[in-house]
């Protein structure tokens, strides 16, 4: 018969970073293989992470509100093609990209609607990524000679 | 570096320091620091054909990691050499091998020379010094211009920096644009300032990025994003990347107009710093490329392409616009 209960994705990818972490770095020596090692650890802290929500969906459904209460005030004469893109990725580029070079109170209106999203979803990101970032400054602290 | 790649090395080098003799590779190591290229350290032993007496050197193996950070080793190559024949501290290169034959990629190989390049705030004056000294090369002189772009116009070398890392950017992009990245590059374009003087920019300076020995700078190191621009650029890196842990900008500030007579206005530092916040945000996309498409797998280009991607980013915005208010 089958395994009753298969053995779930994040209790596997939790249970390698343990045994990276205890077992396979303290026996390393060489730089570059601990380097990779501990970064290692970091990355399947971050995929256990990604797994457990889907970040890239939540981002681009909070900025597609955004930009939906935007419509009306920058309408397609100034965004051209990127209007009708449906990634809100690509239209809120050409957003700020038209805000940047038209300063005035309808450029302010667009920052003022996009910017504190996309700040904020790069604050969620950056965070999500610490676990690796603490193994990298561990490295960049580190000597290129030494 | 795999066994077969080190004997294909090996082979090399016995072409290169030994006459067609033969090398040994006594020692070897990769140092983690650094990501753009593989540096691998070595210490070889070689004979030359007839000769008895084994020559000794150490050496470093600069291997090009597939468009990384979005630089290539020729430039740098020709940097170094001509810097070097001007007098200019910085590590001898022996051989410079473009094929893909042996390692994989391109690399060249230089010496080692004696020094580190850990925190050593004793250095720091001396460092600005060297800094300011590169600043005064006669580019011209020196034959840079045979092969580096002069920039055009007062604010070309705002506008073809700010061009050059977009380039890159958009050569590693994943996907959609980050709306945050292309404003940014409209920033840059809008409030480029005119440059006064064209110097050799080094394009990386700062704390671990030149050797110290005894208390002394020996060489700078690094040349990769070396360039013919305003040296307001490098002072600006030194004070808000590689200097910024060792003292704050104001500090900097005084220190360089101290020894150098360098002058730094404000809104224009906010500007240079702009862009190399810029230019790590886009060099740093590279590695979010190349780890996505397979060509490498090393848990750094997942590092690169996430959390220092972003530290950039958030740098970036925070110097040019502020936080979002509330």
């Amino acid at each position: 018969m089958s395994l009753p209960v298969v053995p779930d994705t994040e209790t596997i990818l939790r249970s390698c970073a343990r045994v990276l972490q205890d077992v396979v770095l303290p026996g390393l020596e060489d730089d570059w293989q601990r380097f990779s090692a501990a970064l290692m650890v970091g990355s399947l802290q971050y995929a256990i992470g990604v797994m457990h929500e889907d970040r890239g969906a939540a981002h681009r459904a909070e900025l597609a509100t955004a930009i939906a209460g935007l419509k009306g005030d920058l309408a397609e004469e100034e965004l051209g093609a990127a209007a009708a893109n449906p990634s809100p990725f690509e239209v809120a580029s050409a957003m700020l990209v038209w805000a940047e070079e038209h300063p005035g109170a309808q450029a302010e209106a667009v920052r003022a609607a996009l910017y504190p999203v996309l700040y904020r979803q790069m604050e969620q990101e950056a965070a999500a990524a610490t676990p690796m970032m603490e193994a990298f400054g561990v490295a960049m602290r580190g000597r290129k000679d030494e | 570096m795999n066994r077969d790649e080190e004997a294909r090395l090996t082979e090399y080098l016995a072409k290169l320091l030994a006459d067609g003799g033969s090398c040994r590779i006594v020692a070897r190591g990769r140092i983690a620091m650094g990501q753009s290229r593989a540096m691998h350290r070595l210490e070889v032993e070689c004979r030359r054909p007839g000769v008895e007496e084994v020559e000794r050197y150490r050496i470093l193996v600069r291997v090009e990691q597939w468009g990384l950070l979005g630089s290539d080793s020729r430039d740098e190559v020709r940097v170094m050499q001509a810097l070097h024949a001007a007098g200019f501290p910085c590590a001898k290169v022996y051989a410079y091998e473009t094929s893909h034959d042996i390692l994989g990629q391109p690399f060249f190989v230089m010496e080692e020379l004696p020094g580190t390049s850990g925190p050593a705030p004793e250095t720091i004056d001396d460092y600005v010094r060297l800094l300011e000294r590169l600043h005064q090369v006669d580019w011209q002189a020196a034959g840079l211009d045979s092969f580096l772009a002069v920039p055009e116009g007062p604010r070309g070398s705002a506008l073809e920096q700010t061009e050059r890392w977009y380039g890159i950017y958009r050569w590693g992009l994943v996907g959609e644009p980050s709306p945050l990245v292309e404003a940014a590059h409209a920033w840059l374009r809008k409030n480029a300032p005119e440059t006064a003087r064209v110097t050799v920019v080094h394009g990386d300076p700062g704390p671990g990025n030149y050797l110290h020995h005894e208390g002394r700078v020996v060489a700078a190191v690094d040349w990769e994003f070396t360039h013919l621009g305003d040296p307001e650029e490098d002072w600006a890196y030194l004070i808000a990347m590689r200097g910024a842990a060792v003292m704050p900008e104001e500090d900097w500030v005084r220190k360089i107009r101290a020894i150098t007579g360098t002058v730094l206005d404000a809104e224009r530092l906010r500007y240079w710093k702009c862009l190399n916040f810029f230019k790590g945000i886009c060099i740093d996309q590279t590695a979010m490329k190349l780890y996505m498409d397979g060509t490498n797998p090393a848990p750094n280009m997942l590092a690169i392409g996430t959390g220092v991607h972003l530290s950039a980013l958030k740098r970036f915005c925070d110097t040019a616009w502020g936080p979002p208010e509330g």
